[in-house]
């Protein structure tokens, strides 16, 4: 059974969560705040006297059978001794029994240990407020959707994201057109010159992100972006107390795939636009090669907020670091159809009468 | 009837112009589409950069239907 980490307040005793606002290490209880080193090296040192030895055998319960534990761990709540059962990748949460943030020792060690992390600078108030303001204002969204419907969860997850970063050294090749058009007596003329236009250079990228999380859908991560990566720490596991984190499940390699494909039509885009002063341009060839590609592991603040209604799960995603949210809503497609038909016949009428009227008046 | 039939067309682009962007407005989940926010600063260099004329051609078309063309 593995340690499940908790960071204990040095004047009181009580779990340490870390503080979004204040970016410190918080006591919930005494209000105590510490630095994330000071808390993490205090931590340490209590845990290093710890020789006590009084195990029991047991034979009771009955044996898992082969497979069934391949995918969970069973970890020891330091505080109330409960056993927490959960994933392999999970890497922080809350003991079901006495609710104190646990971070799962060896999660994140070793190989498995992050580059960096962005740590959360907005709290759940903020994540609510944004909510509210979402979808506040959204003349087709239900009625009862808006009374009827309050959010049943929010929980804040670290997300572990790849980061690539590489040199793309493109090779492109375009065929564009300029039209100059005029007529005399008898004709109308058009002109088109064609032309070859050759660009060949590199542009380098960073930190582009890559959902490493299976759970995560991958286009809910993309929406938030993009994450102030300026913003980023070398990562302490103090930083996880008090949310939810997962280590990757899906390997940089199987992440790569993702990062090329925005990497080359970023390239592809950002070359193009150089070709200017045509009227058309075509792509005729390209060619997108990296060079120097490197990438890290880092974990990324999300507020998840889950909600079901008409028996439909609503998942909602906030940005941690700057707050903005996504997630998609019902229509309600009468109200649509109605605005709609109303639009149409409405100014379909009023602009008939008019037109009627205009007709009379100059007598056509 | 013409101007009958262009007061509901108006009516219906304009309803189109005014219902579609509120329905999208409540799907905002979506993948990027590029890397164009993780681009380096000043990190785009030429190594060759040349737009090359290749031919030029004029079409001529009669007041009445025919066309010609001729290359130059």
């Amino acid at each position: 059974m593995a340690d499940a980490n908790e960071y204990k307040c040095p004047c009181c005793g009580a779990k340490l969560e870390f503080n979004s606002t204040a970016q410190r290490m918080k006591c919930p209880y005494c209000d105590s705040e510490f630095d994330v080193e000071t808390v993490q090296d205090y931590n340490e040192q209590l845990s290093e006297a710890t020789g006590d030895d009084m195990s029991w055998e047991s034979e009771a319960g009955s044996e898992w059978e082969e497979g069934e534990t391949n995918n969970i761990r069973v970890y020891s709540c330091k505080s109330c001794g409960g056993q927490i059962i959960a994933e392999e990748t999970t890497g922080a949460s809350f003991c079901p029994y006495c609710n104190n943030p646990v971070i799962m020792a060896g999660t994140f060690s070793g190989d498995l240990r992050p580059d960096l992390i962005i740590p959360f600078k907005l709290n759940k108030d903020a994540a609510k407020s944004a909510y509210e303001r979402y979808v506040s204002g959204k003349s087709l969204l239900p009625k009862v959707f808006k009374d009827q419907n309050h959010i049943e969860e929010i929980k804040g997850l670290y997300v572990p994201v790849w980061l690539f970063g590489a040199q793309a050294d493109a090779n492109m090749c375009f065929r564009a057109e300029s039209k100059r058009t005029w007529m005399d007596a008898n004709y109308h003329y058009v002109e088109t010159s064609y032309y070859q236009a050759v660009r060949k250079g590199k542009i380098a990228f960073e930190h582009v992100p890559v959902d490493g999380s299976q759970k995560m859908p991958d286009d809910l991560m993309e929406s938030i972006e993009p994450f102030d990566f300026t913003q980023a720490v070398p990562f302490k596991t103090a930083y996880l107390s008090g949310y939810l984190a997962d280590k990757y499940d899906v390997s940089a390699d199987d992440s790569i795939k993702r990062a090329n494909e925005r990497i080359k039509k970023s390239t592809e885009a950002a070359f193009a636009a150089t070709v200017r002063g045509y009227d058309t341009v075509r792509c005729e060839s390209s060619a997108v090669k990296l060079n120097g590609g490197k990438a890290q592991y880092a974990l990324y603040p999300v507020w998840i907020l889950n909600t079901d209604w008409n028996g439909t799960k609503y998942t909602f995603a906030m940005n941690g670091q700057t707050g903005k949210l996504v997630g998609n809503l019902p229509a309600d497609k009468a109200k649509a159809a109605g605005m709609f038909l109303g639009i149409t016949g409405g100014v379909g009428f009023v602009l008939s009468i008019l037109w009627i009227l205009l007709h009379i008046i100059t007598g056509g | 009837m013409v101007g009958i039939f262009v007061s509901f067309l108006i009516g219906l682009i304009l309803a189109c112009a005014i219902v579609l962007p509120k329905l999208s407005a409540l799907k905002t989940v979506h993948k990027q589409s590029g890397a164009s926010d993780y681009t380096v600063r000043d990190s785009m260099k030429f190594t060759e950069n040349r737009d090359t004329f290749l031919n030029k051609r004029v079409d001529r078309t009669p007041r009445n239907t025919q066309t010609t063309a001729q290359r130059k």
